[in-house]
């Protein structure tokens, strides 16, 4: 059995190494036109980049160079120009490090590669005739989205601010929200074409060392031309990206980021998305919203019961369906059978046909609707709602139990807070469904305990995926099942925090004592 | 290798989905859920079963208030044996028999008389039996009319079954505990009865003055067994009695004649206790039977002060012995009549007097008739209801004793 004999010729490893502009590590010189034609020819055929010559007061040759659109021109023109035009003094060189390093960055520049990859990223780099090196300023301009509600993570009670593409944006976000030196945010680049800028957020002293060290090794082993969202490094870096289930969480939400990053994760934020990615993720973290720690203890406690009931719900209600009306019969009270039969009695196909093609049915619809303009989806809810409910019963085509079946799970997995979490069980739905349909609660039971098994195994980061449950840590419980009021959180979950596990010190409950009297 | 790993491990299982399983898959169409059967004897030695199969009731829609709509039908065979009756069943209905969620066993009068040995093999044996099934016993009536008689309010026709028992004078009996009393010493098993009455519709309408009178299901009391055969049957206030002694009465109300007070009391039964010791005097054993019981009193048909103690005595001794009086009445029946010791009483002298049990002289249903029980009740109302006389009872009436 050698499968390596079908296998097509191995295409060649060696990546196409990000070398726009190669052979010129060479240092910038003193001559301008000759500047102008080596960078000319780099970028040759790039009709945005402009080469703006600008004589200055001193008559020394000055160029600027920059991307037509990624610097502020009106802020350029303002400052930099006027300031070039109006200074008198030795240089211009001298005069923009007199009168701009406040205001902004700038930097000197010596290698033309140097030049490449400012003016690249966005900078306007001046180079200067007689001068062996540049100056690069940045102007950043900001044609971005502003900061607004996180779309795909509402909350009635918190913070209503999200992640938006600017990289800066974001971590000035966190920034905000924990005033501490302990925040550490360290910059990479990713993508030997996109150069995309990826920030390793931690809290030193909070998160573990090994932990903070495996993130940065993961992250440097990543060979990619481009990274145009956090899913190409989320795939690059998870433990198992086969399961099912995700082994990092995203969000939109810096709270949620910074409540993370308390408990002693790690937070990965990519330039260009909304997504930031928070690692080691458990299973229980995907049943848990922001909105648990804003609402009183008292009313998040039974929600996340809820939502522990509903997501077994979402996963199991269509194959137990199939397994009792196929197979378990005596399990049936015998009211419901006898309902069952006389719906059943009308259509044709056999229960587990019936469900499968529901299921697939609302899968479908879910899909359509969220692909689809906002103005045509309200259309396909309705023609949707119609077919599934009301036509396809009154044709005889499908049993009602069946509708109620596919509409509580359908409700049910909309429960679960996560989205990435929630598709793992959309997914396993189906191998159960077909389980139960060949096997009845047998099958089901097979499918159970394998993925049980399964989530055993899977490990985040060197964090079972189980953690607080399996192996069990009272400490971490209390954030499980329950949300214990914050007062009685008093130590960090020792998943990923390796010292400072005291977080709230103890007796601070709101007592007779200290109540005004 | 992780590739060839991966490929056969999905061929097994692909293969094992499609080549297992299946096989039991029984769509719930296709099944005739019997809720019901009947077991009746024929005179030429034949079994007929009936079963009753439940129509899955239509959607709501459909029923326009159709309060006659058919729950259920019956279907009956012969057969010489009970396997022989089922195979003769399922030849006559095209869904598959399904007696998992059978809720009661009826046994028809003859078939009781006859004996129940082969029956109760056939449910041993039986791989779709349930030991907690309810069986009864028919009065006057074969099994399968007694399953025909319609059913109203109730989608699972046998159920009436079930719910009518629950009344104070039925009892229940599974399957499991008729074999546990019937194998036991010292005791002999009782199931509960019912009879068919021919209803007459009251309704003055002129519709329903044409209707023939519907026959009606009725709780009868408890048929007495003994060596598997029906001997006899203890009526409504029999079985009343035997529930007293075996301290399951429950919710029951007392009904007495009060010559004193010109007129009947009813009393609401709260709760009773017994207790029944044995003694051994010689030859004669002898069994003390004490019962008491506390009631409220719920209707008052006199003309008694109950705000005095004696009156509330009085009452209370009437009660007491009438209790009495019943409980006595059948343990006479069951002695003389029946022999057949269905309260128990030799299990209770066994436990008291294991060594004397051993040197009893015959088997206990030889001695139970010479077994003297002595009853001792005492009922008492615990609440008369009064605040005060009431309004009505005006000073001039003036009886109060």
């Amino acid at each position: 059995m050698k499968f390596r004999k079908y296998r097509s010729a191995r295409i060649a490893t060696e990546p196409v190494l990000h070398a726009p502009h190669a052979g010129c590590d060479i240092p910038i010189v003193s001559t301008l036109s000759k500047n102008e034609q080596l960078l000319k020819g780099i970028f040759q055929n790039c009709s945005d980049v402009v080469f703006h010559s600008t004589p200055t007061p001193m008559h020394t040759e000055t160029l600027a160079l920059y991307i037509n659109g990624l610097p502020d021109t009106k802020h350029l023109d303002d400052i930099i120009l006027n300031s070039l035009i109006g200074s008198d003094s030795q240089s211009p060189q001298q005069a923009f490090h007199k009168n701009f390093t406040p205001v902004s960055m700038s930097r000197k520049v010596a290698l033309l590669s140097d030049v490449v990859d400012s003016v690249l990223g966005g900078e306007v780099v001046f180079l200067f005739e007689g001068e062996e090196h540049g100056l690069a300023v940045s102007v950043q301009g900001n044609e971005r989205r502003a900061i607004e509600d996180p779309p795909s993570e509402p909350v009635i009670r918190g913070p209503r601010e999200g992640f938006v593409e600017s990289l800066l944006t974001n971590t000035s976000l966190l920034r905000r929200r924990l005033r501490s030196a302990n925040l550490k945010i360290e910059m990479s680049e990713i993508g030997q074409l996109s150069r995309t800028e990826v920030a390793i957020v931690y809290l030193k002293d909070i998160a573990k060392d090994e932990l903070v060290n495996n993130v940065r090794d993961r992250l440097n082993r990543i060979q990619i031309d481009g990274v145009l969202e956090s899913g190409y490094i989320e795939e690059f870096i998870a433990d198992a990206p086969y399961s099912p289930f995700p082994q990092i969480q995203n969000t939109e939400r810096p709270d949620v980021v910074i409540g993370s990053l308390l408990e002693g994760k790690v937070a990965i934020i990519t330039d260009g998305t909304p997504i930031a990615l928070i690692l080691p993720m458990t299973f229980w973290a995907g049943l848990q919203a922001s909105e648990d720690y804003y609402e009183r203890s008292f009313i998040s406690t039974p929600i996340r019961w809820l939502r522990i009931l509903f997501t077994s719900v979402s996963l199991l209600l269509p194959s137990m369906y199939v397994s009792l009306v196929s197979y378990d019969h005596p399990a049936l009270p015998t009211n419901l059978l006898l309902s069952i039969a006389s719906s059943q009695r009308l259509s044709p196909f056999p229960a587990i046909i019936e469900t499968l093609l529901m299921e697939i049915t609302f899968e479908a619809l879910r899909e359509a609707g969220v692909r689809l303009p906002k103005g045509v989806g309200s259309a396909v809810t309705i023609v949707g709602g119609i077919v599934i409910g009301q036509a396809a019963v009154q044709a005889g085509f499908i049993s009602a139990p069946v509708v109620i079946v596919v509409a509580t799970t359908g409700i049910a997995s909309f429960i679960i807070p996560r989205y990435n979490f929630g598709l793992a069980f959309r997914l396993l739905r189906f191998p159960l469904l077909l389980l139960s349909g060949f096997m009845g609660f047998f099958g089901l039971m097979i499918g159970i305990i394998a993925i049980i098994i399964h989530l055993a195994a899977l490990r985040s980061f060197g964090l079972p995926y189980l953690f607080p449950v399996a192996p069990l840590s009272m400490v971490g419980l209390k954030d499980v099942f329950l949300r214990k009021a914050w007062f009685s959180m008093n130590l960090r979950p020792s998943s990923a925090a390796q010292n400072n596990l005291l977080r709230i010190p103890p007796e601070q409950q709101p007592d007779q004592r200290n109540k005004g009297d | 290798m992780i590739n060839k790993c991966a490929a056969a491990s999905a061929i097994i299982v692909v293969c094992s989905l499609i080549t297992t399983g299946c096989w039991d898959r029984q769509e719930v169409k296709n099944l005739a859920i019997v809720t019901a059967t009947g077991l009746d004897y024929n005179k030429d030695g034949t079994y007929t079963q009936s079963v009753q199969i439940a129509i899955p009731s239509p959607t709501t829609q459909a029923s326009g208030g159709g309060n006659d709509q058919k729950t259920f039908f019956v279907i009956s065979a012969k057969g010489k044996t009970l396997a022989d009756t089922r195979q003769h069943l399922q030849q006559t209905i095209h869904l598959k028999l399904y007696y998992s969620h059978r809720r009661v066993i009826i046994i028809g009068e003859q078939m009781a008389r006859n004996g129940l040995e082969q029956v109760l093999d056939s449910f041993h044996r039986e791989i779709d039996m349930r030991m907690r099934n309810m069986v009864f016993v028919t009065k006057g009536t074969d099994a399968a009319a007694m399953l025909k008689s319609p059913v109203t309010l109730e989608s699972i026709p046998a159920d009436q079954f079930r719910y009518l028992h629950l009344q104070p004078s039925g009892r229940s009996t599974t399957i499991m505990n008729f074999d546990a009393t019937a194998s036991s010493e010292g005791i002999d098993p009782t199931m509960g009865a019912f009879e068919v009455v021919q209803e007459h519709s009251s309704d003055e309408s002129a519709t329903s003055q044409t209707t023939a009178p519907k026959p009606r299901i009725k709780l009868y009391g408890v048929g007495i067994f003994k060596k598997l055969k029906l001997v006899g049957y203890l009526n409504d206030e029999e079985t009343r009695a035997l529930n007293w002694i075996t301290g399951n009465i429950t919710d029951s109300y007392l009904t007495t004649y009060i010559p004193q007070g010109h007129g009947n009391v009813s009393v609401h039964i709260l709760g009773a206790k017994r207790a029944i010791h044995s003694k051994v005097l010689g030859k004669t054993i002898r069994m003390n039977v004490s019962v008491s019981g506390e009631c409220e009193l719920i209707e008052d048909g006199t003309d008694l002060d109950f705000s005095r103690p004696e009156n509330v005595k009085l009452v209370n001794d009437i009660l007491s012995s009438t209790v009495k009086r019943s409980i006595e009445n059948s343990v006479k029946k069951t002695q003389q009549l029946y022999k057949a010791d269905v309260f128990g009483f030799g299990r209770i002298f066994h436990a008291a007097h294991p060594q004397e049990w051993k040197q009893l002289s015959a088997p206990w249903s030889t001695l139970y008739p010479q077994v003297d029980v002595t009853v001792h009740t005492q009922i008492s109302v615990i609440g008369s209801g009064f605040a005060k006389m009431p309004l009505y009872r005006n000073e001039s009436s003036g009886e109060v004793k």
